[in-house]
């Protein structure tokens, strides 16, 4: 069996377990924010951290790797932009935005960790800081476009809650400690690896709960088109900067990887919030997660890794 | 001696900490634990069990001994609990929180620290231990609050044997003999999970600590903490000496006799609605008192 699917069995196992969990209500819907939360605040910046600040990252292929990682973000957004000459509602077409351009890198950290070791956990860690406040401005200036809600968006609570973004602040700190040399080994660097384990458990269960196979059915036809959008056009414009930027070996392997991961379901808690189709975007999120499992081990053989 | 149980010691109470720090400054409010400690209750801690006992070497040499001792700690604390009780004339449901303080210690605290103390190699020994420390403790936690709460034995007993930390003990030993840690991925994600467990449920323990419950019935309070923190390791310490056990062993039998109670017992003690306040008060004064004593109880097992 190869280091791809050895590591992807057991993320979609755990993934199908926080399904279960919610579907026999064993732990309650309305239980599942608060493990959402904990994730996000804290195990997940502490896992970044942890990541970052002890790689051994190599400056000029990093930079290469992570310019055009941003690029394919900025790419995909004008791909996506695109089909606004489509006709279809803005609220829908946010939605179709969204799944474009939005990630889950938390399936992906689980499986480069768990298949490429260090590095390859450091390289995909290393992407979420440049890349969140850029997805997140992008996606929220679409919504307040296209989006359906009548309140108009707090732009300073919008940017303050990029700022503030714990997972940039552990990426941005994990990077400073690297740079510096500081928490290589101690208490600080101990606590936070200890507390990161957790993360990855944590969120792909979490990810599992939050599946909707109910809305697989709502919009076929623009729910196949971001799906499409999502699992092959991403990776192909992924691998394609990645090659102009002269990115090669496992850099390149996970800017393909990138690409073909699942939706985010950030999308559908920003859908909700700001007008978009958010029963679309939970569509979206299930179908990319599901059919992520066929379409992240392909793209991977296919970039070599 | 005293920075290699510093630096093994820190970490764990630095994340025990950090739990509270992030509850207590409303960072995470208490509403969002509630979550937490379901998925602790019913995922985290048994798979964490699971994959502590499916995958122990119990063929060790030194796996029996310890785990009779284990059993025979256990039993004893629990005969002192009860008599405590019965000398005090405390009723039912203060007499079960008790009891299930002096009994279920924390198997994850223990073998969290264990492993960073002694290596790796400790985990037999210590899934030894934890074995019949857990199954009798948690055995004896659920059937306590269950009679407390007015249930008869069969109701008690159905309870307990339905407790997902009972299944995952005793699943996990019968994966252990059936050969199941061969299939790797079948135990794949359940390795996942319990891999992650340990600091969520440390983090857990940490939002846990309730110290406004450490105000009133303070000889209660400190009945329990003193049997988990005091007798606790006096009697696991006793044990290895009378039998001679010495090294990881003595260390093993140490740290799960000074270790705080479990966070479990809250859990259990808020199913039955059931003496919580007075639980939650002695759960966070056994951890508070297990800082100190379980480095110190620590350092005397070495020593041994």
């Amino acid at each position: 069996m190869s280091a791809v699917a050895a590591a992807l069995i057991p993320i979609f196992g755990v993934i199908a377990l926080g399904w279960g969990l919610r579907k026999t209500r064993l732990v309650r819907v309305e239980l599942w924010p608060g493990i959402n939360r904990l994730s996000y605040q804290a195990l997940l910046p502490a896992l970044l951290f942890s990541t970052i600040s002890t790689a051994e990252i190599e400056g000029a292929q990093v930079g290469a790797f992570l310019s055009a990682a941003t690029l394919a973000f900025l790419a995909m957004g004008a791909i996506a932009l695109a089909f606004k000459a489509l006709p279809v509602d803005g609220p829908a077409f946010t939605s179709l935005f969204q799944g474009g351009v939005r990630w889950n890198g938390f399936v992906l950290l689980a499986l480069t960790g768990a298949a490429y070791g260090p590095e390859g956990a450091a390289l995909t860690a290393l992407v979420f800081a440049p890349t969140v406040p850029i997805i997140n401005v992008m996606c929220v200036a679409v919504l307040t476009i296209w989006g359906a809600s009548d309140k108009a968006p707090n732009i300073r609570r919008v940017a303050g809650r990029i700022v503030t973004n714990p997972l940039i602040i552990g990426c941005l700190l994990g990077a400073l400690a690297n740079a510096l040399n500081l928490f290589q080994t101690g208490p600080v660097a101990d606590t936070a690896a200890l507390a990161g384990r957790a993360a990855l458990p944590l969120i792909l269960l979490a990810i599992g709960a939050g599946l909707d196979f109910s809305a697989l059915k709502a919009r076929p036809g623009l729910l196949s088109l971001s799906v499409t959008l999502k699992l092959i056009v991403a990776p192909l414009v992924f691998y394609g900067l990645g090659l102009a930027f002269g990115v090669e070996g496992l850099a390149l392997v996970i800017l393909i990887a990138i690409g073909a991961t699942p939706g985010a379901a950030a999308s559908y808690v920003l859908a909700s919030e700001m007008g978009g189709d958010a029963q679309l975007m939970a569509g979206h999120v299930t179908a990319t997660t599901l059919l992520a499992f066929i379409a992240m081990p392909l793209w991977i053989g296919f970039a070599g890794g | 001696m005293t920075g290699t149980i510093l630096s093994a010691f820190l970490p764990i109470f630095a994340v025990i900490a950090a739990g509270y720090g992030v509850r207590a400054s409303g960072y995470l409010p208490r509403e969002f634990w509630r979550g937490v400690n379901a998925l602790n209750h019913r995922l985290l801690l048994p798979a964490f069990l699971f994959m502590v006992l499916a995958t122990a070497d119990l063929c060790h040499p030194e796996a029996g001994r310890l785990a009779m001792l284990s059993a025979a700690g256990s039993l004893a604390l629990l005969a002192l609990a009860g008599l405590i009780c019965a000398g005090a004339r405390l009723a039912a449901g203060p007499g079960a929180a008790v009891s299930a303080v002096a009994v279920q210690w924390n198997f994850v605290l223990t073998l969290a620290l264990v492993t960073r103390l002694a290596g790796p190699e400790a985990a037999p020994l210590a899934a030894a231990v934890i074995a019949p420390g857990v199954l009798i403790g948690a055995a004896a936690t659920v059937a306590g609050f269950a009679l407390a709460r007015g249930a008869g034995l069969a109701p008690a007993a159905g309870r307990m044997a339905r407790d997902p930390l009972v299944l995952a003990g005793l699943a996990g030993l019968a994966a252990n003999a059936a050969g199941l840690a061969r299939f790797e991925a079948i135990l794949a994600p359940v390795e996942l999970i319990g891999a992650g467990a340990l600091p969520v449920i440390l983090l857990a323990m940490g939002a846990g600590l309730d110290f406004s419950a450490l105000k009133g019935r303070i000889a209660v309070l400190f009945a329990g903490a003193a049997l988990r923190c005091v007798a606790g390791p006096a009697v696991f310490l006793g044990l290895a000496l009378a039998f001679s056990v010495s090294g990881t062993g003595a260390l093993v039998l140490a740290v799960a006799g000074a270790a705080s109670a479990a966070a479990f017992v809250y859990a259990v003690a808020a199913d039955f609605e059931t003496e919580t306040g007075l639980t939650a008060g002695m759960i966070t004064l056994t951890v508070l008192v297990s800082v100190a004593v379980s480095p110190l109880t620590a350092a005397l097992a070495l020593a041994l």
